[in-house]
């Protein structure tokens, strides 16, 4: 791959579009604040479309990683995401059909589609190391925000218990993806 | 009852004594090893608990997946492959020592499983 010399380093080709993702992580730090300040109005069809969505972008997201990492510990941790967050989603799919309920969609989870698919647009041209700390970067900031979201708006504010109990039942996933994305972080640091 | 009866009747107890006696050697092999115990380890909130088991070569450890996504325990020797969630897997060791396990999908989880002779 061909690079370039920033400070007497080389960086691979791709890393001047990092900014871009940046840009679109601080999007996504804007779901916390953005379900905190709506939570009184949140009802829980709208709060189980938010997690449904937030569920399935991360998946969306990880599917970009198999053919643009050579870095196995990045391949196999999107992996989990994939199946994590798809077992969560067919969960609350079954829920949502035994409590009647249609999820509906909000201005929250209509923010999160959009800087999905901003995120998204940002880390398709990236390739190899560029690529693996964009992605990681960004699920350790995505995950930061759904565990603020969940403790801060979410869970609180849901009235049906079931659907509370699944939110509850989801945060140790969301802690654990959350330590596991800052260690490939360290990781990856270290291997610069 | 007739004085050959009476003979009789303790040389029984001493043959029920011996089959017992035998048995137990069958069994146990070692008088001092009890038999193969059963223990479990809930895998919950993404934790193993007990973080730390103590058994003996041939007990059999159940991890019983109470989470919402699938796990595994890994050790270098041995693994449960993936359990999934609301299910249980199990595994024999028999060789004495301490493993250090993971879950394969959620590095962050550890456990410890010491195998005593």
């Amino acid at each position: 791959m061909s690079g370039r010399k920033s400070g007497g380093r080389e960086y691979p080709a791709g890393r001047g579009r990092a900014p871009a993702v940046f840009t679109a992580l601080a999007a996504v730090c804007v779901l916390a604040t953005s379900a905190a300040a709506q939570e009184s109005s949140l009802n829980d069809a709208q709060i189980a479309h938010i997690a449904v969505t937030a569920n399935a972008i991360d998946v969306e997201i990880a599917e970009l990683v198999a053919s643009r990492t050579s870095t196995e510990s990045v391949r196999q941790f999107a992996s989990t995401m994939i199946q994590d967050h798809t077992g969560v989603n067919e969960r609350a799919a079954a829920l949502a059909a035994r409590l009647g309920v249609t999820p509906q969609e909000n201005a929250v989870s209509q923010q999160l589609r959009a800087e999905a698919d901003s995120v998204a647009a940002a880390l398709r041209p990236l390739r190899g190391e560029a690529f693996d700390r964009a992605y990681v970067a960004r699920e350790v900031a995505y995950h930061a925000a759904v565990l603020s979201a969940l403790d801060g708006a979410l869970i609180p504010n849901t009235s049906n218990a079931e659907l509370r109990q699944l939110l509850v039942a989801v945060r140790p996933a969301i802690v654990a993806h959350l330590e596991h994305a800052r260690e490939l972080q360290s990781s990856l640091s270290a291997a610069e | 009852m007739n004085p050959a009866a009476r003979w009789r009747w303790p040389a029984g107890v001493l043959v029920v004594a011996a089959v017992a006696v035998a048995l137990a050697f069958l069994f146990h092999g070692n008088p001092g090893r009890t038999q193969p115990r059963r223990h479990e380890v809930e895998i919950s909130g993404f934790v193993f608990v007990p973080e730390r088991l103590e058994v003996q070569p041939g007990d059999t450890v159940v991890w019983l997946n109470r989470d919402i996504v699938a796990h595994t325990a890994t050790a270098s020797s041995w693994t449960t492959g993936e359990i999934a969630a609301d299910s249980a897997s199990r595994v024999v060791v028999a060789e004495p020592g301490e493993y250090r396990y993971t879950c394969v999908l959620h590095p962050t989880m550890t456990g410890l499983l010491v195998v005593v002779p």
